[in-house]
């Protein structure tokens, strides 16, 4: 295992951050996890790294409930700077939100691989890494 | 007598005797003396006495002058000059006046070719001459009966293929009286769809030898097509080969056509019987005859001709109306006189005809007192039925009418004069027996609605068009009625008005149920507003539970997850002040919740009339504090309307969350400024709140503005409750809130109260 991923969770929910981030830890694979409050904060920090590789994400786990800018509006935002990015980047759509409506949404949009429903256990975590890692898209 | 004259008589005697049975007058001329001898038979043929001396002067005085005369001495000359004897038949009036005819033979005798005497006789002819004289006028009557019966003699000789044919067949053929005929002339005559019978008759005529009556048609060389009917008879010689036929042949042309029309007119007739199912009878009581009509027969379906007898005829009487029958009947027989009356018959298989029945004596005869009745039967089964269905769809008119509560009208205008079905006067409670003109018709009017009427009676004269129209009337038990009136306008060979005709239907019920009906659907409407609103509560509620409760029960769970795990032993001391944090945000939730359900049930309790004025300043103090530490200045303006009816803690809370969110969201490069505003618009109570604070940007978030938990701000005291809650309570009150809001320049909040 290439302990060199980089994970990014955007969410303004700081237990659900704790969370996310202490079950993230205990995977060897992940070099390092970045935490945003808000999708306005995220894409700044994208913007500043734009062509910075190593700075860049390789999985984003988006919420959409956010305050000043939720997740389908950090969405929109990065369909316009998606060219622009220097790395292929794996985006899930997290939600508690079961609502049928969120989730058609989600799934229109072509850079987003999937939707969680919170909360994600670490069995699913693993899944996804490992599944990613046999793809070879990481 | 003759015998016994003979024999005592001379020679002389008897040759005189002989002039006398024959009536022959003798006469002797000498030329040379000129004397005349006349015998005593001339003498008494010309009536002249025996003084009378015939001489050459006085012999032609009894003939006429003229043309006889001439006759008579050319003969005579003719005599003398040829030595001929004269034979001449003439006329004469005797001495006495009275006309012979005679026939006057002379000799004359010459010697030395010089006349001597002329010798002659006369002989009285008249009695021969008036038998000819009658003949022919037989004849002539002959031909002219011929001519009228339109009928021609001929006599036929087939072997020399002669014939003699009477003046009138030529003329029937259309041929030169006494043309010499020929077989070969009369075929030609004969129409050629005629030929092949005609030469068959004539065949089958020498076959047999006898002679059958036949027609055939001929075409005349002018005018129409003839019918001829010829009868002959066949002579025969020893040997039995025909020499000779005769017989008359008759133009029944005439006849053939008067026929044909007689059959025709009788058809017709027949026809006509059947058509009108009329059958016509006669009846003698005394001997029970009937004489029938063949229709009658058809009607009581007995065959033509059967022998009939008051047996057979009350043998298909209706039973029950054989009383009926009887009295009529016993009442005609008694007393004579005959009613028309109508009975019914039952045929054998089992159908019912209405027969009417009309009689009258056509031959009273007191001597032999024998009654011959005659009259005529009408089968009027169909017109009663006919009846019967226009009564019964009368009937139905009547009910149909009643049920739909619809009335016809017609309204003379000469004589103003109202007519009225009976179901109109039903349907305004008027005596049926009413008379009704324009002024008691409008007399019945509401008088609200009076003017309408009258306007539209007016316009219906003056324009000839009927305008639709409703009125409301006054019944005589006070209740008032909503009629519409349609109506057609009649007019006259001139274009004048003579009536209206129309309906009435009264609309009372309907009116009512229209009414009812538009309530009723003013409640749906009300309730799928309603329903609507509800509707979309629930599916903010569905919304709230999904987010707003799912993400900290999820965050307990993981939490739990990593309580349990021992991998994170070391973390329990952080993950309990996590679980704090979490379940404190679930109860505010919880609790946001629950209020705003309560919010939406108690909206109605504690209602009264506010000041905004008074509010306002209770909020000012709530706000003390941070007023005073933002500068914040509030100004208001509450001329237009200063006070409302609402919900106290609802008004309270409004007005503290929305001034206290433009001070909380206030500029840093600005001291805020607050306007409070209370305005009415199309009977709506406005308030609004305006601030220079950071703003929002709504077509971001507009949609959010007022759900729960929804926070636009990095602000540590944004939880997303205040605008969800104050939303809560103006919808509650069945208002509504808005916002206009540009980012760094302030926002408007706008509540419609009511």
């Amino acid at each position: 295992m290439n302990n060199n991923i980089n994970i990014c969770i955007v969410d303004d929910d700081e237990i659900y951050q704790f969370t996310m981030a202490a079950t993230l830890k205990a995977f060897n694979s992940i070099k390092k996890i970045i935490a945003f409050k808000d999708g306005l904060e995220a894409m700044d920090f994208m913007l500043d790294n734009l062509s910075n590789e190593k700075e860049l994400p390789d999985i984003i786990f988006l919420d959409i409930n956010m305050p000043v800018m939720d997740g389908f509006q950090f969405m929109e935002e990065y369909v316009k700077i998606h060219p622009k990015v220097g790395k292929k980047i794996i985006i899930y759509m997290v939600s508690s939100s079961v609502d049928e409506v969120d989730i058609e949404r989600a799934k229109k949009i072509s850079q987003i691989s999937d939707y969680i429903i919170k909360p994600i256990r670490e069995t699913q975590l693993k899944n996804i890494l490992g599944q990613l890692e046999e793809d070879g898209k990481l | 007598m003759v015998e016994k004259h003979i024999e005592n008589s001379s020679l002389l005697e008897l040759l005189e005797y002989t002039n006398q049975l024959g009536k022959i007058g003798v006469f002797k001329f000498d030329a040379l003396t000129e004397d005349i001898y006349w015998n005593d038979i001339m003498r008494e043929i010309h009536e002249v006495d025996d003084n009378f001396t015939p001489t050459i002067q006085n012999i032609f005085c009894f003939t006429e002058a003229g043309a006889t005369n001439d006759k008579l001495k050319r003969g005579h000359l003719d005599t003398l000059k040829h030595d001929t004897p004269l034979k001449i038949e003439h006329e004469i009036t005797t001495a006495r006046g009275n006309k012979r005819f005679v026939q006057c033979t002379t000799q004359p005798t010459f010697s030395n070719g010089k006349l001597t005497n002329i010798l002659g006789t006369v002989f009285d002819i008249t009695e021969r001459k008036l038998s000819e004289r009658e003949l022919l006028q037989r004849n002539k009557q002959l031909n002219f009966a011929e001519e009228i019966a339109q009928i021609g003699y001929w006599e036929w000789d087939p072997i020399n293929d002669k014939f003699i044919w009477s003046d009138n067949l030529y003329k029937i053929f259309g041929l030169e009286v006494g043309i010499e005929m020929s077989l070969e002339l009369l075929v030609s005559r004969v129409h050629p769809d005629d030929k092949e019978h005609v030469q068959q008759v004539t065949m089958d005529l020498f076959e047999t030898k006898k002679f059958k009556k036949f027609t055939y048609r001929i075409i005349p060389p002018k005018g129409a097509i003839k019918t001829l009917e010829v009868l002959g008879q066949v002579e025969c010689d020893d040997s039995g080969n025909i020499v000779k036929l005769i017989g008359v042949t008759q133009d029944i042309t005439h006849r053939i056509a008067t026929e044909h029309e007689l059959t025709q007119k009788n058809q017709n007739l027949l026809l006509a019987e059947n058509i009108a199912k009329i059958g016509f009878w006669q009846w003698i009581p005394e001997k029970d005859e009937f004489i029938w009509s063949e229709n009658l027969y058809r009607i009581f379906e007995y065959e033509i001709g059967t022998k009939m007898s008051m047996e057979l005829f009350s043998a298909r009487f209706h039973p029950e109306d054989l009383e009926k029958i009887n009295q009529n009947v016993n009442k005609f027989m008694e007393k004579g006189v005959f009613e028309k009356y109508s009975y019914r018959i039952l045929l054998p298989n089992g159908t019912i005809k209405v027969l009417e029945v009309l009689g009258q004596y056509i031959t009273p005869n007191e001597k032999n007192k024998q009654q011959i009745l005659s009259g005529v039967i009408q089968d009027i089964t169909d017109r009663v039925d006919r009846e019967q269905e226009l009564r019964n769809k009368n009937k139905l008119l009547n009910m149909a009418s009643q049920i739909a509560k619809m009335g016809y009208w017609t309204w003379k205008i000469e004589e103003d004069k109202h007519i009225w079905s009976d179901n109109l006067y039903t349907i305004l409670e008027l005596d049926p027996n009413t008379k009704l003109n324009s002024e008691i018709v409008l007399s019945l009017v509401h008088p609200d609605d009076k003017k309408t009427c009258e306007d539209a009676m007016k316009s219906g004269i003056a324009t000839k068009k009927f305008p639709k129209f409703r009125h409301r009337r006054i019944c005589k038990n006070g209740a008032i009625k909503t009629l519409e009136l349609s109506a057609e306008v009649i007019l006259n060979k001139n274009g004048d008005i003579v009536e209206f005709i129309g309906t009435t239907l009264d609309i009372t019920d309907i009116i009512k149920n229209e009414i009812e009906l538009l309530k009723a659907n003013n409640n749906l409407k009300e309730s799928k507003m309603k329903l609507t609103a509800r509707n979309k509560q629930l599916a903010e509620f569905n919304h709230i539970t999904s987010h707003n409760l799912r993400s900290p029960v999820s965050n307990l769970n993981a939490l739990l997850g990593m309580f349990k795990d021992p991998t994170y032993e070391d973390l329990k001391e952080e993950l309990f002040q996590k679980f704090e944090i979490v379940i404190d945000h679930l109860t505010l939730t919880l609790d946001t919740l629950v209020e705003s359900l309560k919010v939406k049930h108690e909206a109605n309790k504690s209602i009264q009339k506010l000041s905004f004025d008074e509010t306002l300043n209770k909020t000012k103090e709530i706000l003390a504090a941070e007023i005073i530490q933002t500068n914040a200045i509030i100004k208001c303006n509450f001329t237009d309307v200063p006070k409302i009816v609402y919900n106290k803690i609802y008004l309270e809370s409004i007005f503290l969350n929305l001034i206290g969110n433009a001070i909380k969201y206030k500029s840093k490069d600005r001291v805020p400024e607050i306007e409070i505003e209370s305005k009415e618009t199309n009977g709506k109570v406005h308030l609004s709140f305006k601030d220079n604070g950071i703003g929002i940007d709504l077509k971001q978030h507009g949609d959010k503005l007022f759900g729960l938990n929804k926070v636009f701000h990095r602000h540590p005291d944004a939880k997303g409750i205040g605008l969800f809650l104050t939303k809560a309570q103006v919808e509650a009150m069945g208002g509504t809130i808005s916002a206009q809001s540009e980012v760094n320049v302030g926002s408007t909040f706008t509540v419609t109260l009511n």
